[in-house]
């Protein structure tokens, strides 16, 4: 017996989070202290995950540059991996995490003495997402994935007087463990071919072999890519999407789709691109099929929605759509900038859902925003620009992310993909100027908006970010494209 | 120098909002005064500009090395009218929205923004910022009509917007391929027009890039058949949106041909004369029989633009001097008339609030400075000698006549077209007996809307009696233009198309 | 890999479809088959019900036995590392304190809000102290 290779720094950032959401738990039945006690703790933890995550990144970056070995970032008999695209995605997580409960933290404060069961399972659904990105082994990206999405379920269905939380959760729930069920038998279905569970493995296996009659090999490519699809609302995939975004409190909604929208992508990234990069012969044209069907029928449908809730939630399957493009084109960095984007901008839209129709609501009508613009002029200007953002316009962090995957989908030769990218992002434009038709262009007179603080604040950041990104991206770019996997 | 003249605009939209909003009135005239500040700033350049092909006062900072983005900014004599152009129109839009009384600070903010946007299309030599500018536009413009605009505004506003989203869509997918292209054939990504410039392209990837360019800018021009947008555009946009749509937001079409397509894909060009001649044709005499059974005076001005439009197609892609110079010219000349028409259709709107010719008659009486204008304007538009529409068009017709003789010959019909339906409509409005009450005692003209219509007058008047204070400045660089051209496909210009036969000749004859 | 290397699933397949059909078949046929209708009643204690049998029983049964199955399995990891804690030194002892502290933290915080408690009125006190305070 062979004692493992011990790096604790490789899991610091979740074993924080995760601790963190113990301490919420005891703080929370031992003194039952106000909301902001507990705020506090989450605070806490979160600062501390995200101050390893930079020590992880300076680690991941001396590592690449010659100072330490490329092995130092293998952990836990390969179990982790601490490079820099697993770095970039949990620190893209913990972000999402603080602005979400941010976003939240007046429907937290509405649960009462619930409300430490919603932050610790916010807490563990990062911290599982987190293990997702990072994992080496498919078997732990399912146990990521696993952790992150029980957290999910229950988060859905946190309202439980509403009888549409319900459903949304259950809903969420059978057909989320369904996904993983079918991406736990591709897993197996891999093994089976390459006896192999890592994903730097597989790699190695096929660049050494090359397999005469790959069947069980693709099918089981076939499944992970239909389970981890399911996470990421790709079509077909994403038939619980509209529900479960129309159903769990707007409060979570926004964390939780993007939450699963960062590491499932990572994953799919991860696995396709670094794991399976040498069969992209034979899934590269499924992927480019999944993500035109996304990019058309996300926007198409999004078009007809009469909610709003319903609306974003088939734009982010148009969405998963743009991003899947930049899996076709191969470079993770495309793939990790836009995710990270989209987080902010999903995570601050649904802060605005949940001020307009109250965050433990289920329907909100797109009729509700009709003139916003006068009844709340902060609220609306900020709205506009995550929207405008996540149309992809210029001068938004959108459009340089979605520049940058067509760019790659060009460049790795699938022209008609960015084509069809392209004009879908014209139907996407429709998409989203209905919304913001409704709050400028409308007449309707109403009582002033109410808007809490909290949602201010995120909406105040999200709307920096997008902007301050699109004008100059160099920033987020550069981090991006040096948080290469290994 | 031409930063500024891009983040004036902005700096100024900044203040403008930050001032409170129930002190509204100071945000119109404090948007104004700002809007001048660009104005001086492009005069300057103007007058600094020294007329010799090739580009001026440049810029070049890197923005994104990896993707090979830099912002890089040039003027030559093919931009520099279009900037001037700009930043005057500007501020005589804002002049002309008194009226405007709901959200006026956001109306102030959107505008200043829109010329933010136009500017930076104009200067812009990398692919990239070009398209950011030429996509960001849209949504203060999309702003502008749905939010001011008359009834149906919503309407025209998301039809402008997905319109002209649609054909830039596709450019972008062609920018995309330019870059890579470059990196494929010198090494790195670019998207500076200098650089793209020397790709060597197939002639089949040329020409479906020509195709996405060209379907971008057809949309923007509009011609013929993808303008349907610009009629209720405009007739539903505020006068200061239409002022703006028509003098500089379609010139964004033209000038786009004249920079981008020619230069980027010469031969492809070439072999798109008679497509582009054609639609350009087929435009300029649809939109005079259109123009002529409007009811609406404003939709009548808008299809007139469309007619107008295609002369400066024509002129494009008829290549010889001539017509190329015509054709910028030509850009100015529209911006200044059709500009002033629909802000005399607006003010006649302020009065009467209807736009029905029917609805009028006769307030030659009531209003004669109006009625002076409004047909010292259908004058210029219709192409009087001595007024600056004669210049342009009768360069465009000469200039096509030598390559595209037949279709010149058609277009010429436009000319006797625009006399029909401008000076019908002046008839049907202006002249005969006041019928209707309504119409017996309009105001006058104020102080004001003759201040704003008055150097709109004038240059008419200058470019009319001296073109010669543009044609300077422009003719360098369109023959650079046209010599970009013949280099590349080695097309074979029928004398005297070039600007050397004619000084040849001229010099011979002296 | 052939087909043929699938034969043996192929056969182990065949053979247990072939188990379950041959076992139902086979007591089809060979059981003596005389109903009664005591036989064919409901058995309950030898006696003939006098009412439905209830549908529905308190929640808080499924709750402990949820609890049990989470604390029992968890044990099974501990038994994992017990058998091979020398070799795993410091790291074991290390992982296994953090793994025991996620227990027992999970028991504390149950017990606390009162879901071993068997009295579900005073169990659910803990959800509504503000109503309690009220009264």
């Amino acid at each position: 017996m062979i004692t493992p290779e011990i790096s604790w720094l490789a899991i610091l950032p979740e074993l924080g989070l995760a601790l963190g959401a113990a301490a919420v738990l005891l703080v929370e039945v031992q003194w039952k202290p106000r909301a902001q006690v507990l705020g506090m703790v989450v605070a806490g933890a979160l600062t501390i995950a995200l101050a390893f995550t930079v020590v992880q990144w300076i680690r991941a970056q001396d590592a690449v540059a010659g100072a330490g070995q490329l092995g130092d970032l293998v952990a836990f008999s390969r179990m982790i991996l601490m490079d820099g695209f697993a770095v970039f995605g949990r620190f893209a997580l913990l972000v999402t995490t603080a602005i979400g409960i941010t976003a939240g933290w007046r429907l937290i404060e509405g649960l009462g003495r619930r409300r430490a069961e919603a932050l610790a399972l916010i807490l563990l659904a990062s911290a599982g997402f987190s293990i997702m990105v990072s994992a080496n082994n498919l078997v732990m990206v399912f146990l990521g994935l696993e952790v992150g999405s029980i957290a999910l379920y229950v988060l859905a269905g946190m309202t439980r007087s509403s009888s549409t939380s319900d459903e949304a959760a259950l809903k969420y729930f059978l057909l989320g463990s369904f996904a993983s069920a079918i991406f736990i038998y591709g897993v197996a279905l891999i093994y089976a071919g390459t006896g192999q569970f890592e994903i730097l493995a597989i790699r190695s296996f096929f660049s050494a072999f090359i397999v005469t009659s790959p069947g069980v090999i693709l099918i089981g490519i076939a499944l992970m890519i239909v389970g981890l699809g399911f996470k990421v609302s790709a079509a077909p995939f994403h038939a619980w999407a509209p529900d479960v975004y129309q159903g769990a409190p707007a409060g979570f909604v926004g964390y939780m789709a993007a939450v699963a929208k960062i590491a499932g992508f990572a994953a799919i990234a991860r696995i396709l691109i670094t794991g399976l990069g040498d069969l992209e012969v034979n899934w590269l044209p499924v992927v480019a099929g999944i993500s035109a069907l996304s990019m058309v029928g996300g926007s198409l449908l999004a078009l007809v929605q009469a909610d709003i809730r319903r609306m974003l939630a088939y734009s982010s399957v148009a969405t998963a759509g743009f991003v899947m493009t930049g899996v076709v084109g191969g470079a993770t960095s495309g793939v990790l900038f836009y995710v990270a984007v989209y987080a902010l901008q999903l995570v601050g839209s649904f802060a605005v859902v949940a001020a307009v129709s109250g965050p433990a609501n289920s329907a909100s009508s797109m009729d509700e925003y009709q003139g916003l613009a006068t009844r709340s002029p902060g609220l609306a200007a900020g709205f506009t620009i995550l929207l405008l953002g996540m149309a992809g316009l210029p001068l938004t962090s959108g459009f340089v992310a979605k520049f940058g995957v067509f760019s790659d989908a060009w460049s790795a030769g699938y022209q008609w993909l960015v084509i069809v990218a392209v004009l879908a992002s014209v139907l996407a434009f429709a998409v989203y100027l209905r919304v913001v038709v409704n709050m400028y262009m409308s007449d309707a007179e109403g009582p002033t908006l109410e808007v809490p603080d909290t949602a201010r604040w995120v909406l105040m950041i999200a709307a920096a970010a997008t902007i301050i990104w699109g004008i100059l991206p160099g920033s987020l770019l550069d981090l991006a494209s040096s948080a290469f996997p290994l | 120098m031409l930063t500024w003249l891009i983040l004036l605009p902005v700096l100024a939209a900044i203040i403008v909002s930050l001032v409170p909003s129930r002190r509204s009135e100071l945000h119109l005239s404090l948007g104004i005064a700002l809007a001048v500040l660009p104005l001086a700033l492009a005069g300057y350049v103007f007058w600094a500009f020294e007329p010799v092909s090739g580009y001026q006062f440049i810029e070049d900072v890197t923005w994104y090395a990896p993707w090979g983005i830099g912002w890089t900014l040039g003027i030559d004599g093919i931009s520099l009218p279009m900037v001037v152009l700009t930043t005057l129109l500007v501020p005589i839009a804002l002049g002309a929205s008194t009226s405007i009384e709901k959200r006026r600070k956001e109306f102030v903010v959107y505008t200043l923004l829109l010329e933010a946007g136009m500017i930076g299309v104009f200067l812009a030599l990398d692919l990239f910022i070009f398209f950011v500018f030429f996509e960001a536009i849209l949504i203060p413009m999309y702003f502008i009509i749905g939010i001011w605009g008359s009834d149906r505004r919503v309407y025209a506003a998301v039809k402008f917007f997905i319109y002209t989203a649609f054909g830039s869509a596709l450019m972008l997918a062609g920018i995309i391929a330019l870059a890579f292209t470059h990196a494929e054939q010198f090494g790195s990504l670019s998207f500076a027009l200098s650089d793209l410039m020397r790709l060597d392209l197939p002639i089949g990837a040329e020409r479906w890039l020509f195709a996405a360019f060209a379907l971008a800018f057809a949309i923007k021009v509009p011609l013929f058949p993808v303008h349907t947008w610009l009629p209720d555009a405009h007739t539903e946009a505020p006068t200061a949106g239409s002022v703006l749509l028509a003098g500089v937001l379609l010139k964004l079409g033209t000038y786009g041909l004249l920079r981008f397509n020619l230069s980027l894909f010469p031969e492809a060009s070439v072999d798109a004369v008679w497509i582009m001649g054609i639609l350009a044709v087929v435009g300029i005499v649809y939109g005079a029989v259109v123009a002529i059974v409007q009811p609406d005076l404003k939709r009548l001005v808008a299809y007139s633009s469309v007619s107008h439009l295609g002369f400066i197609v024509l002129g494009t892609f008829a290549f010889t001097s001539g017509a190329m110079q015509g054709a910028v010219i030509q850009n100015v000349n529209h911006g200044i008339t059709t500009g002033a028409l629909f802000l005399l259709v607006g003010m006649l709107y302020e009065r009467r609030h209807t736009k029905l010719i029917s609805e009028f008659g006769g307030i030659q009486k009531s209003m004669p400075v109006f009625a002076g204008f409004f047909l010292f304007m259908a004058f210029a538009s219709i192409g009087l000698p001595g007024l600056n529409g004669f210049v342009g068009e009768f360069l465009v017709l000469i200039g096509a006549y030598a390559t595209l003789p037949v279709l010149a010959v058609i277009a010429a019909s436009g000319v006797v077209l625009a006399a029909i339906y401008l000076l019908w409509a002046y008839e049907r409005v202006f002249t005969g007996v006041p019928e209707k009450p309504e119409n017996q005692n309009l105001a006058d003209l104020s102080t004001r809307e003759v201040a704003l219509l008055a150097p709109l007058a004038a240059l008419v008047l200058v470019i009319g009696l001296y073109p010669n204070v543009l044609l300077d400045k422009i003719a360098p660089s369109a023959e650079a233009v046209l010599d970009h051209v013949v280099e590349a496909s080695g097309l074979v210009i029928p004398e005297p198309g070039r600007l050397a036969d004619v000084f040849v000749t001229d010099g011979e004859g002296e | 890999m052939t087909l043929a290397d699938y034969l043996p699933i192929g056969i182990m397949l065949v053979l247990a479809a072939g188990f379950v059909a041959v076992s139902l078949l086979a007591s089809r046929f060979f059981r003596p088959n005389r109903p009664t209708p005591e036989k064919l009643d409901p058995y309950e204690c030898g006696i003939v019900p006098e009412v439905e049998p209830v549908q529905r029983f308190p929640v808080k049964f499924y709750l402990v036995a949820m609890l049990f199955v989470i604390f029992d399995v968890e044990i099974i990891f501990l038994f994992a590392w017990g058998s091979i804690w020398t070799e795993l030194g410091w790291y074991g002892v290390a992982a296994v304190l953090i793994f025991t502290f996620f227990v027992l933290e999970t028991l504390v915080y149950v017990w606390k809000r009162g879901a071993l408690d068997w009295n579900v009125k005073r169990r659910s006190r803990y959800l509504a102290p503000e109503t309690r305070r009220a009264a």
